[in-house]
């Protein structure tokens, strides 16, 4: 279960309405390297991870990306709010608004809607984990090119928080697959090559568990 | 390390103390993803601990000095009314 706290994981205050950076910013709501891929891939890929302890990061990472996705959302909601039509259109937002009006719908930068196609669930940890990997650095990524665009410092201040979050994920990844490889190795029948197959899976790779490396 | 940071609670207005239950809110999120990891790291088990007594005594003072913000704080039906009355944290400079 989940609960509610009636909070930002950090706050967000736009002086200054922009709808052409909101059309920027919704990129990391609805884009293919976006918060809210970012949430369902791991909260999705959690079921069959072999260790409890990656199951666990991936429930606490997703969680966080939840809030992420408020913080995205606030930054479009506050940057479009109380502008004319006539201020919209002139913004380059006349596309989205007619479809949206100023509600907030994941769209990549792009217009294109948000597609479960940007992330996947395979059921092999190994491979799931390293996309996980791509995936923190493809929203750094992301946050680093809207930094190269954006000048408001209320938006920049925002987006460089959300930018440091997805290192320290990327972080917190590499030892998780790092923990992974090493039980693999100490356990696997293959202890040459554990990675060869699907430890979320092939229960071979767990059969001399308590292995001692020589 | 936090206990350098804070500043006796009393002498926080609203903003200052809403901010610092935010900050003591994401220190444990972020320690917990690292606990995660390293479920045996007994230190980082106590900053977390630490953040969340904090977090209960914040909570606590926030609610008697300014009213009811988070759902935490609801204890009867009128609290709860005041908290669905309370901003969004979308709404600009509610958060």
């Amino acid at each position: 279960m989940w609960q509610y706290q009636k909070a930002l994981q950090y706050p967000v205050k736009i002086k200054q309405p922009n709808a052409k950076l909101a059309k920027m910013v919704i990129t990391q709501l609805g884009g293919p390297d976006g918060e809210l891929g970012a949430s369902m891939r791991y909260l999705n890929q959690r079921y069959t991870m072999p260790l409890r302890e990656l199951s666990g990061l991936l429930t606490d990472i997703g969680t966080e990306e939840l809030s992420h996705m408020e913080i995205v959302s606030a930054l479009v909601y506050q940057l479009t709010k109380g502008l004319t039509p006539e201020q919209l259109e002139a913004q380059g937002f006349a596309p989205y608004f007619v479809d949206h009006t100023t509600g907030i719908y994941p769209v990549a930068a792009s217009g294109v809607p948000f597609s479960a196609e940007v992330f996947q669930s395979t059921g092999d940890a190994i491979a799931d984990l390293h996309e996980d990997l791509g995936a923190e650095q493809k929203a750094r990524k992301t946050y680093d090119n809207i930094l190269r665009l954006a000048d408001d410092p209320d938006v920049r201040d925002v987006i460089r928080f959300l930018r440091a979050r997805e290192i320290v994920h990327y972080q917190r990844f590499g030892e998780g697959m790092r923990l992974l490889q090493d039980k693999l190795a100490a356990s696997s029948p293959w202890p040459k090559n554990p990675y060869a197959f699907n430890p979320s899976f092939d229960h071979e790779c767990w059969k001399h568990k308590g292995r001692k490396e020589k | 390390m936090m206990r350098n940071m804070q500043r006796p609670m009393d002498a926080m207005g609203r903003d200052e103390l809403r901010l610092w239950i935010q900050q003591l809110q994401f220190t444990m999120r972020d320690l917990a993803l690292y606990l995660d990891t390293h479920p045996e790291d007994a230190n980082a088990h106590r900053c977390y601990l630490d953040a969340l007594q904090r977090w209960k005594q914040a909570l606590a003072a926030y609610k008697e000095r300014f009213g009811i913000q988070f759902q935490e704080q609801v204890c009867d039906h009128t609290d709860w009314s005041a908290w669905v009355s309370t901003p969004w944290p979308w709404e600009k400079g509610e958060n």
